[in-house]
């Protein structure tokens, strides 16, 4: 790692602990200048964020992409940048920052553990669809995530509420808002994964000479995908929502969870380029 | 014609669900034995576990993929996808400015300080603003008193388009299982080869490759470039294909295929290549060849068949160092190479073992082994596949198609309005197919727009 880059890096990680004690202390206990305080340690730590991983392009020439390290560099960033366009849009959603930010902080600590040296870019990563490719992967993965844990605070909520028909008019209407921000990161996730699958195959035919070969990863991408699929059938088609659509979200997650991290230590195509 | 029972089977959205569900937890199984067990403990794990190990055979993706069983649950999905895709595109045709309402409705009233001429204006703006489509009925009086609106067609379209797209995955997947043929060719620096099966390390559907008529592919000028601390970024070779003094040139790089006649070739493989003699003590020559040795890790030992049933173990490093006596490499870029053997006997015993840098020969217990060069060698991976087109092609539709569905959802509101003194009063009836309680968020949204103030001549705002 680049000294410039650390320094960025562990400020931007201490700004995303803040939030996270900030966050905690407003949503346990009502505490208002902690909200305060946490919006503008994530907004902080967000810009450090970039910064690091601007600076890691700067030195390495090329843009934060490969193995663990980088990809959770970048994908912790992306994560944090969905929250932040979907609490400005929907402040219904914000009372999800604690939980967010401590994914953020588990993804960067995931890749913290793995070597951050300085490597130029590989010969098979040298190729226009990785970006598409990359992007849309972090941009699947983000919003699945960020859905699930919508979803999981959605079921929290419910639990205290109990029964709908004797709430508040406006805690019915903001729980509604919450389910349906889920169904939409949902819908979000699974265009920018239709696109990363694509671009990958059409990626993969350049390098390996086919689109798909049945790799541990590719299986996993297929099989989140179905899943996401089958979500989306039942929230638009069937109608699911409020519980039965939340507990359909918490757990999908785990499909991406493999894809992304894998179930096992065995190398293949993918991991050995990643 | 498809009969009622048969449509309804086929359209039934929960068991297309049911269907994704069970495809994907399958493939999960199948995937599941891949990813946890290593190649080498596979046979261990055959030998302790035999029924476990057929069972997952059965269930691995590859095969799955190949299985009638298997493939019925997709062959399902297309035949409900068709029916939904002739469904679609008689809705696209029949869908109208604001005919029919959606599922869930809402309704809000605004009161718009403006006369009715000029209020009506402001929701016609506003609806065009918000990419609705509207027509203006007019009253009984002839003048109009409702705005209807819609907006959605261009996310019918996109929905059809989605499914279409996956209507082409599965004929692509399809074309791809019946037609493709491809494997690895191992091509080294000087060295042509004639480009049939023959040559191929491995090939699939070798009974389709086409005939390439006494084709010879050779390549030369392996360039790689490397980083400062010497990994390597790049490597191109230009590859020839010659046939009947017909000569094509092309020049590959990693992710950087070339095409002939339908067949693409893409540099997959990569390493060095040394040109070894080696002579035994009466100075016979047992070895004159060109080895194909494993880039990575740098000092992989591979071995190399001997004239007298021996063996030559080599290593290979291309920038030679030693750190406390170990050899090494300081980098992959060929400045320094040195190749450490071992010459083993027919029995496998090891009879002498030394070192011999580029350009050199060395004598080890009488025997000498020359390194006269250093070449380059690239596996290359030559296939055809007539499904990659559909393939694309299914890409593009299915992701425009959804990114067109997703930004058009199905809406339609109409406006009503009845002049109240200097005000207007304004009621909006919408509806929407999904996202209700974001919908009403958004029509609550208009309506407070709508009881703006108007601006006035001088830019400040009028009461």
């Amino acid at each position: 790692m680049h000294t410039v880059e650390g320094i960025f890096l562990w400020a931007g990680v201490l700004a995303y602990v803040t939030c996270f004690v900030a966050a905690l202390l407003s949503s346990l206990f009502g505490k208002q200048r902690a909200e305060v305080v946490a919006r503008w340690a994530f907004g902080i730590g967000l810009g450090l964020h970039l910064a690091a991983g601007i600076t890691r392009w700067i030195v390495t020439g090329h843009g934060p992409v490969m193995y663990r390290y980088e990809n959770s560099l970048a994908g912790s960033f992306v994560l944090g940048l969905i929250f932040a366009v979907l609490a400005r849009q929907l402040p219904a959603t914000r009372k999800a920052l604690p939980v967010v930010v401590g994914v953020l902080l588990l993804l960067l600590g995931n890749g913290l553990t793995a070597p951050q040296s300085l490597i130029p870019l590989k010969p098979p990563f040298r190729s226009g669809w990785l970006v598409v490719h990359v992007t849309f992967a972090w941009l699947a993965f983000g919003s699945y995530l960020i859905a699930s844990i919508l979803a999981g605070l959605y079921l929290k909520a419910r639990r205290k509420v109990g029964d709908l028909e004797q709430a508040d008019p406006d805690t019915v209407r903001a729980l509604a808002l919450q389910d349906e921000s889920c169904g939409k990161l949902i819908a979000f996730g699974f265009a920018t994964d239709t696109i990363m699958i694509a671009s990958g195959a059409i990626w993969a035919h350049g390098l390996w000479g086919r689109y798909w070969s049945w790799d541990p990863i590719e299986t996993w991408s297929l099989i989140s995908w179905l899943i996401y699929g089958a979500n989306l059938h039942l929230r638009f088609t069937l109608g699911w929502s409020g519980k039965r659509a939340a507990w359909l979200a918490l757990l999908s997650v785990l499909a991406v969870l493999a894809t992304f991290f894998g179930l096992g230590v065995v190398s293949n195509v993918h991991t050995d380029l990643l | 014609m498809v009969s009622k029972r048969l449509r309804r089977f086929l359209l039934s959205r929960d068991a297309a669900i049911a269907v994704m569900v069970l495809m994907a937890g399958l493939l999960a199984l199948g995937n599941l034995p891949s990813q946890l067990i290593e190649p080498q403990d596979l046979p261990a794990f055959e030998a302790d576990h035999p029924t476990l190990t057929w069972l997952a055979d059965r269930l691995s993706p590859e095969r799955l993929a190949r299985s009638p069983w298997f493939l019925v649950l997709p062959a399902y999905l297309v035949g409900g996808i068709s029916l939904s895709v002739v469904s679609r595109a008689r809705a696209l045709r029949r869908q109208g400015v604001g005919r029919g309402q959606q599922r869930f409705r809402c309704e809000r009233v605004a009161l718009v300080p403006l006369p009715a001429a000029s209020a009506s204006e402001r929701v016609r703006e506003a609806l065009e603003r918000g990419g609705f489509e509207w027509d203006e009925p007019a009253g009984p009086d002839g003048d109009p008193r409702e705005l209807r609106a819609a907006r959605g067609r261009v996310g019918t379209a996109g929905s059809l388009a989605f499914h279409v797209g996956l209507l082409l995955l599965v004929v692509g997947g399809m074309l791809s299982l019946l037609t493709r043929t491809g494997g690895e060719l191992l091509l080294a620096e000087g060295f042509p080869k004639p480009f049939t099966p023959a040559s191929f390390l491995t090939l699939s559907g070798a009974e389709r490759f086409p005939d390439t008529g006494g084709t010879r592919v050779s390549v030369r000028d392996f360039v790689a470039e490397y980083s400062r601390q010497g990994t390597p970024v790049d490597y191109s070779v230009l590859l020839t294909l010659e046939r009947e003094g017909d000569r094509r040139e092309f020049l590959l790089r990693v992710n950087q295929a070339a095409w002939w006649e339908g067949l693409q070739l893409t540099l997959h493989r990569y390493g060095f290549a040394p040109e070894l003699v080696a002579r035994d003590p009466r100075g016979q020559v047992v070895l004159d060849a060109v080895g194909v040795l494993r880039l990575l890790p740098p000092g992989t030992e591979d071995t190399l068949p001997l004239a007298d049933g021996g063996r030559l173990a080599v290593r290979l490093y291309p920038d030679f160092s030693t750190a406390d006596g170990e050899p090494g490499t300081r980098s992959l870029e060929p400045k320094r190479p040195v190749i450490l053997f071992r010459w083993l006997d027919p029995d496998g015993r090891e009879v002498g073992a030394g070192s011999v840098e580029l350009g050199a020969a060395a004598r080890v217990a009488g025997r000498e082994v020359a390194f006269p060069s250093l070449r380059a060698w690239g596996g290359f991976l030559v296939g055809r596949d007539l499904g990659l087109w559909v393939f694309a092609a299914a890409a593009l539709f299915g992701t425009v198609g959804l990114v067109l569905r997703l930004s058009f959802p199905d809406q339609t509101i109409a406006a009503s309005w009845e002049p109240e003194g200097t005000h207007t009063r304004v009621t909006l009836r919408a509806s929407t197919r999904f996202f209700p309680a974001l919908f009403e968020e958004r029509i609550g949204a208009l309506a407070r727009q709508l009881e703006l103030a108007a601006p006035s001549a001088d830019g400040t705002e009028e009461s």
